[in-house]
Parts: structure tokens; sequence; C-alpha cells
């Protein structure tokens, strides 16, 4: 008797790679959301965007036989989409990460405070605009790792399958970005709103 | 892109790291907003970090992918088809010797008198028939199963 515990992704996987009509269109429609999360915050363009995802799903649809359960299917598609991404903003030159200021710079934690009333300074909405025009002005990259940690919920390991960084850098880059955020959120940074 | 290993981060740091890690806890499980400002800026942000992104793929979109890759899956035959096929091939192969069996006596001795003839007695002429026949077969496996992307 076969006593191999079922598992979800290699159901999914094989049932793609048999042909099995709707299996595919099963796990585009499971990880898409993965995907343009991932996608969206990196390239920022919709169009493009949107293009992005069908040519990752498409090489996810290629490359499917080569996938070898070493990681979570969800880690590898988000591989698959992180590198797509990545590849169309390095064709389009434009900066992945913010660059290094050094060990001299300022620290943004020195000019925050902790008396600041976000009440009294602003509405919830808008501040909740602010922090999105904050959030858009981040580098790529940051924009992608606090998207995949607060909205996909994903875990630093999880973060670390899919973009390639160091868990080191990823914290690092989560919490100078958040940081950030206050800072505009505090006023004590503008953001073009 | 690993060029900012700044973590473990110097302890004010740490402790600005506790308080983004602890408001998020608290916005995902829901608690009261707390009396401290940091915690308040924190929180606020990730519950905006939350919220789905302002653009979404359309509701079709899985739909759409799906079918650009049937006529691929179409191209590679179901395994019913593979075998109907390979079926086709052996009757062909049977029916083919079979009348090489009953009419061949009349018309191989003629061809033996001339090059083609000449060229059939000769074993390399088979061996390279053969050889050139399973490079054919087996590229057109490799390249239904293991063909990298």
């Amino acid at each position: 008797m076969d006593e191999r515990p079922t598992n979800p992704d290699r159901e999914l996987v094989e049932a793609v790679l048999r042909g099995v009509p709707g299996a595919f269109e099963r796990l585009v429609r499971t990880y898409q959301g993965l995907c343009w999360h991932i996608v969206y915050r990196m390239v920022r363009h919709p169009e493009d965007a949107r293009e992005l995802c069908q040519e990752t799903f498409l090489r996810v649809h290629q490359c499917l036989h080569q996938y070898r359960y070493e990681s979570a299917l969800k880690s590898w598609i988000g591989q698959v989409a992180y590198s797509i991404a990545l590849r169309h903003l390095q064709r389009k030159r434009i900066p992945l990460v913010e660059p290094d200021a050094g060990d001299d710079a300022p620290s943004p934690l020195e000019n925050l405070g902790d008396g600041f009333d976000l009440e009294r300074a602003f509405g919830d909405a808008q501040a909740a605009h602010r922090l999105h025009a904050a959030v858009d002005a981040l580098p790529p990259v940051q924009r992608t790792v606090l998207t995949l940690y607060h909205l996909e919920e994903a875990s630093i390991p999880e973060i670390a399958a899919i973009t390639g960084l160091a868990s080191g850098t990823i914290k690092s880059h989560l919490f100078r970005a958040r940081l950030r955020l206050r800072a505009v959120l505090e006023g004590r940074l503008g953001v073009a709103v | 892109m690993n060029h900012d290993p700044r973590f473990p981060l110097p302890d004010d740091d740490a402790g600005e790291w506790a308080a983004q890690e602890r408001a998020l806890a608290e916005e995902r499980a829901g608690l009261a907003p707390a009396d401290d400002a940091p915690l308040r800026s924190y929180r606020l942000i990730a519950h905006v970090l939350a919220q789905p992104l302002d653009a979404q793929l359309p509701p079709d979109f899985a739909r759409g992918v799906a079918r650009q890759v049937q006529p691929v899956a179409r191209g590679s035959d179901t395994g019913l088809e593979r075998g109907l096929l390979a079926l086709l091939a052996a009757a062909m192969a049977v029916a083919a010797l079979g009348a090489l069996v009953v009419y061949g006596a009349g018309w191989l001795p003629a061809l033996d008198q001339g090059p083609v003839g000449e060229l059939l007695t000769q074993p390399w002429a088979w061996t390279l028939a053969v050889c050139l026949g399973l490079t054919r077969v087996s590229r057109g496996w490799w390249l239904e199963h293991g063909q990298p992307a």
C-alpha cells in the first residue's frame, strides 16, 4: 500500500504534467495573487505587470517538469515571477535598491521621537494616502519584500527562497523601509502625494 | 544584491525592530491600539501594507493563460493518441513485411541486379538505416520529455 502523504503541490503539478483538463488553470488561479503582488510591486506599471505575469505562468508551464519539490511550489513560482520582473527592470535600467548611504549617514531613527500624535496630525485616510505614496516611492526590492512580508504573510525564509536574498538583507530592507515609512508618516520625511 | 547585511542591528535599532514586529503581530491579531506613539504609527503602517493593491489582474486571467498553452498540449498528444499512432505504425510494418513475403519473390531478383540491390546486400547499409531510425525516435522522445527550457 502506498503510504506516501498526499501533497497538494505534488498532486497539482502531476495533474498539470499529465495534461488533466483544467489543472493548469487551477494552478494559475492558485498562484496568480502571489505573482501579481511580486510583479506589480516590482514594476508598478499595470500593463507591463500583466504581461510579465502572463510570461511567468507560460514559463512555469514550460519548466514545470524541472520542478523537483525541493521548495514549496509557491516559492518556486514566486522565484520565477521575481526573476522575470527583475530582468524587466534591469533591461529598463531601473535601480533595484537605494544607493548605500554609507556608515556616516544619519539614521532616520535619529529624527524620530516618541511624542508624535498620529490622530492629531492626520485623519486615518490622509495618513493612509501618505503611506501609499511613500510605499510607491521605495526602491523596487524594498517594496516587494514589504509586500511579501505584510500582504502575502510570507516568512523571511520564504522571501529568501523567492528573492535569493540573504535573511539578514531581507530584515534590513524591512527595517529600513518601515522606519522610512514611519518618518514619512510623522512628517519628518517628505513624499510627493 | 546581497550587499546590505546590516543585521543584527545596533541596540537602538533592535528596539525599533521589536516595535515594528510587535505592531505587525498586534495588527494581525486585531488587538486594541497601544498608547505608545511609535507602536501606533507602525500599526497604521502594518494596516496599510496589508491592504490589497490598487490594481488587480483581470478576473479571466487564469483562463486566458490556460487557453494559451492548450495548443502546446494538443501538439504533444495525449497517451491514447500516442498509443493509437504506435499501433498504426506496427500494423503498417507487419503489412509491409507480409507483402514482401507474398509478392517479393517476383520483384526482389530484379532489384538484386541493380545498384539498389547491391546496396541492400551490404550489412552496413542496414546498420546505417537502423541508426538513423533510432536517432529519429530518440530525438522525438527527448523533445517531448527531456528538453531543457
